[in-house]
């Protein structure tokens, strides 16, 4: 499990250095995921680019992380794959988070809703 | 002992899997090197890890010493599944409950479970259960994506 993280001027995008993103590292997701959430830049965008696969304990994760969240920040997800896509689809939970189409994209809207 | 993994021909597979994660995860990939569309791909891993992964943790409770077997058959309308195993049943009715998260509440009382069967009632056609003779058996049909129908 292999998250890392930098901080810009509008938000701290986290990276999931997983390709797989499943029951082996769902707990370890959730707890280093809170550390990362609960300080610096209001605003946490999630790149996933690297993330090829999701089941649903890992899709249960990352509503646990978003759950765990403290109030006033959020929580936002970008680059999702074809697959992981589609899982976040079937379960809806594509209406549930903010789901971006990359992490650029992301952080333009960032600026652009600053205003 | 039979042999693990028998190829009946290049479209069909039937896998002996012992019930832990490693394994099943072997077994994932046997059937993803099938000849399927990237689209074919992706339901059928998601629906085969969702099926396994509940036979090891759910029926046989995680104990690697089970058995499942896994019969894969290629046809023109698309993979034909059936997947066995000798662990504990499953909960009446759940492959057919529908399942249907309520999205509309606040965030902390967010569903963080129950995913594994909508996706595979989702991604699934003639999705059947049966336990017969202390075997659970799960058959079920992933279709071929419609804009590579014949």
């Amino acid at each position: 499990m292999q998250l890392t993280y930098q901080d810009g001027p509008e938000a701290r995008v986290i990276t999931v250095d997983n390709s797989r993103l499943d029951a082996a590292i769902a707990i370890k997701f959730k707890d280093q995921m809170r550390d990362m959430t609960s300080d610096g830049p209001q605003r946490v965008v999630v790149d996933m680019t690297k993330v090829d696969f999701i089941d649903s304990s890992g899709l249960g994760a990352i509503v646990a992380a978003m759950k765990q969240v403290p109030e006033g920040r959020s929580f936002e997800l970008a680059a999702l794959s074809k697959t992981v896509g589609k899982v976040f689809a079937l379960t809806r939970m594509d209406s549930v988070f903010t789901i971006h189409d990359n992490v650029d994209a992301a952080l333009d809207g960032g600026l652009a809703n600053a205003s | 002992m039979q042999n693990a993994a028998t190829p009946l021909s290049d479209q069909n597979l039937q896998l002996e899997i012992p019930s832990d994660n490693l394994s099943v995860r072997q077994a994932l990939g046997k059937v993803l090197s099938l000849t399927l569309s990237a689209e074919e791909k992706s339901v059928v891993e998601i629906v085969l890890a969702e099926v396994l992964n509940n036979i090891v943790e759910h029926a046989y409770q995680e104990k690697p010493t089970g058995r499942i077997d896994l019969s894969v058959d290629q046809s023109d309308t698309g993979l034909r599944v059936q997947v066995q195993d000798e662990g504990l049943p499953l909960p009446a009715d759940l492959p057919n409950a529908p399942v249907e998260h309520n999205l509309t509440c606040e965030v902390s009382d967010l569903p963080e479970g129950g995913f594994g069967w909508l996706l595979v009632r989702e991604l699934t056609e003639e999705l059947q259960y049966e336990r017969r003779d202390g075997r659970n058996i799960l058959s079920f049909r992933i279709p071929k994506p419609e804009d590579e129908q014949a």
